[in-house]
């Protein structure tokens, strides 16, 4: 019955050869109708795309390949076009649902034109399945609102530059760190953005980043002090990375900016008290040592005192020799520079200060704080014997907080040696290693360590002193881990202990 | 040599011998002496001062008490033992009391802090030169005493005994059944040997004798 149908409106017609071959080569699935809405033909391609034959679906009406509500209301479409000649799909083309046989919906995108020859009316739609575009275009849709999403809740701050350096795209992260919206800094060029957030000595090697960046697609990260739009200074961390055309050229810039100003304040508290910590050591120790160290100053005033009623008595008698005198005055002066050099070391010692990060040179360190020492030397009966090497290379640190682990260790070592025999002795050795660093050696004849001692040793409040706080040598093992060094501590040759202090060489 | 201290008016003829272990302290006190007219010598510890040091040279130490391996207390320890009687003025950095304490208790009347007063301590140097010239002298009049006491009799002995103690001519004649000009003559011999003016000052010799017999038993 529906194959006399089909015969019957197959229309028979001289081009009718070349339209079908042209049907049958087409990519796209091409379905005529009439004016009444019954399929007149159907492409291989269509057979494809909805699963029906040819055969089996010429003469049906159309609607049978669409899901409602097209499928119910495609007769009024028809009709409507027929009697208002209004176009709604025809030469515009849409994205509409199709239904295969088996019931199963696809994506497709519609054109449909019209066509009048002679007696007959029909259209042709035009049919291109757009299913796997549809899913690519849903994925990008949904990746790109992924990366959104991230770009709006991430915590991180983020800018994106172009290859002028002008601002892409800013994230409220980077708007809450910083204060500004991307209108506030919209049209600024590179160098004005960078004076505008960055701290002035961190804006040159930043930008040198950035070009090298710009030219190299070489990502960056790097420490900068940020200034927010309410001028607060923000320590953070910038990693910087390319985005290239295909051709591999940078064109943008991704910069993401994570604030480490509490980790920052964090590190500075801790140095902070780490700092208040070797002072309040120091001035314990220096305390123990107080009553040597008066004596120190007291032996040259003592001279000075004696030296000046010595010349004003010879002056009274006039029996003055003007040799004599003048020489005496010189004593007078030299001692006047001892004493004051032993101040000039205790005060330095006790002063109370921010640490530093400076050049030091060991050596001289050294030699100033054993001056300190000399009193408790003398009378510990045991000799202090330094060997510095005199092309020692500079180290970073804090020379008081330096001369303070010294003192501490040859104090120790004394302690170490105190119920020895006479004629022990502590020797302070300098040296380069191979490795890039310095090595400061304190090493006694003592007794050296038990192995329980050695191994609780830099542990805070261990002590083997009777009336000692057990601090010491942690302290110094924390002043010189903040120098980046090591303290550590070995058997000596001699069977005493050494303490061995490694510091890493500045480059110059 | 024109001592300002009117104390010594006598001028001590002596020594001021410096120990110190800082030199600048010990050349300042050598030179401080020396600006009153007062010979000084300095030693670098306790050790080659007494080396060096020859007992019979009048003086006084100058003494610092603390020192590494010989103390002052140490030096001023061993004086005694081998019974120098030099005095010593303490010289100390810090007034430090157990020290003090234990310096005084060995003998030592004299302690300056550091940085000491000059006039104070020239003032005390005079003093112990004058002690010490004066103990020399005690010393010598004891010494020489003695001589003269052992040239006597062990019979002449036993009579200047007993003189000295009060007894009268009369009453040793009857003790020593000796006639009352026997014992005559044993005085006047003993009177001569002693060099004694009369029994008064046979009985100050006596009595002198007996103080250094106390003295050397004391030590």
């Amino acid at each position: 019955m529906r194959d006399s149908r089909l015969k019957e409106t197959s229309p028979v017609h001289p081009s009718h050869d070349r339209l079908s071959a042209l049907l049958d080569a087409a990519v796209d699935g091409m379905v005529v109708i009439d004016g009444a809405g019954r399929i007149t033909s159907f492409n291989p391609a269509a057979e494809r795309l909805f699963g029906y034959t040819a055969a089996e679906i010429l003469g049906h009406n159309v609607k049978m390949l669409m899901p409602n509500p097209y499928h119910d209301e495609h007769d009024q479409y028809l009709q409507r076009y027929l009697s208002t000649a209004q176009p709604h799909v025809i030469g515009i083309g849409r994205e509409v649902i199709a239904r295969r046989r088996d019931g199963s919906m696809f994506p497709i995108e519609l054109s449909v034109g019209e066509f009048k020859s002679g007696s007959e009316h029909g259209f042709v739609g035009i049919i291109r399945d757009i299913t796997a575009r549809k899913r690519q275009e849903d994925a990008l849709r949904k990746n790109s609102e992924e990366l959104r999403l991230i770009l709006e809740s991430t915590p991180t701050a983020i800018a994106i530059t172009d290859i002028d350096g002008r601002l892409v795209r800013i994230n409220p992260a980077f708007q809450r760190l910083l204060g500004y919206s991307i209108e506030a800094l919209a049209g600024q060029s590179q160098e004005d953005l960078v004076r505008t957030l960055v701290a002035e000595d961190d804006r040159k090697s930043l930008l040198s980043d950035i070009h090298k960046l710009y030219h190299t697609g070489e990502s960056f990260r790097r420490d900068v002090r940020f200034h927010s739009r309410d001028a607060q200074e923000i320590h953070a961390m910038i990693y910087a990375g390319a985005v290239c055309n295909t051709d591999s050229q940078p064109r943008l810039m991704v910069s993401q900016i994570i604030d480490r100003s509490a980790l920052f304040a964090a590190e500075h508290e801790a140095e902070e008290l780490r700092a208040q910590l070797a002072h309040v050591s120091r001035i314990g120790t220096l305390g123990e040592m107080v009553s040597g160290i008066a004596h120190e100053v007291n032996q040259p005033l003592t001279a000075i005192a004696n030296y000046a009623n010595a010349v004003k008595r010879f002056l009274q008698s006039g029996r003055a020799d003007p040799m004599e005198v003048a020489g005496t005055l010189e004593k007078i002066s030299a001692q006047a520079v001892r004493a004051g050099q032993v101040i000039h070391g205790l005060r330095k010692l006790t002063r109370r200060r921010e640490t530093e990060r400076v050049k030091l040179d060991c050596n001289a360190l050294i030699q100033e704080v054993s001056r300190l020492i000399e009193f408790e030397l003398r009378f510990s009966e045991h000799e202090l014997l330094l060997e510095l090497d005199p092309t020692l290379p500079k180290v970073f640190g804090d020379g008081v907080q330096f001369q303070q682990v010294v003192l501490n260790l040859i104090r120790n070592a004394l302690e170490a040696m105190k119920d020895g025999a006479q004629g022990e002795s502590v020797t302070v050795t300098t040296s380069v290693q191979v490795d890039g660093y310095v090595e400061i050696v304190v090493s006694d004849t003592g007794p050296g360590l038990t192995p329980e001692v050695e191994e609780r040793l830099f542990e805070p409040f261990f002590t083997t002193k009777p009336r000692g706080m057990g601090v010491g040598l942690s302290i110094c093992k924390s002043i010189v881990s903040a120098m980046d060094g090591n303290l550590s501590c070995r058997l000596a040759s001699t069977g005493g202990a050494e303490f061995v202090i490694q510091l890493p060489i500045v480059s110059e | 040599m024109h001592p300002d201290n009117e104390e010594s008016e006598q001028i001590p003829s002596g020594t001021v011998f410096v120990v110190d272990d800082d030199e600048a302290v010990r050349d300042s006190v050598a030179l401080l002496m020396r600006s009153v007219g007062l010979p000084a010598q300095t030693f670098k510890d306790a050790r080659s001062f007494l080396d060096d040091y020859d007992p019979a040279q009048i003086g006084c130490l100058v003494l610092d008490v603390r020192m590494p391996r010989m103390s002052g207390l140490d030096l001023q320890r061993e004086l005694k033992r081998r019974d120098w009687r030099l005095p010593v003025i303490f010289i100390t950095g810090h007034g430090d009391v157990p020290m003090a304490v234990e310096a005084m208790r060995a003998g030592a009347v004299e302690f300056l802090q550091k940085p000491f007063n000059d006039d104070e301590l020239i003032r005390r140097v005079n003093r112990a030169l004058a002690i010490d010239a004066s103990q020399r002298k005690l010393l010598h009049e004891v010494a020489e005493l003695r001589q003269r006491y052992e040239t006597l009799t062990v019979r002449e002995r036993e009579i200047a005994q007993r003189l000295a103690s009060g007894a009268a001519n009369k009453v040793l004649a009857i003790d020593l059944n000796l006639s009352e000009r026997t014992v005559e003559v044993h005085r006047a011999h003993i009177l001569e040997k002693m060099k004694a003016r009369g029994v008064a000052q046979l009985a100050q010799q006596m009595l002198r004798l007996e103080l250094k017999a106390k003295v050397i038993g004391d030590c």
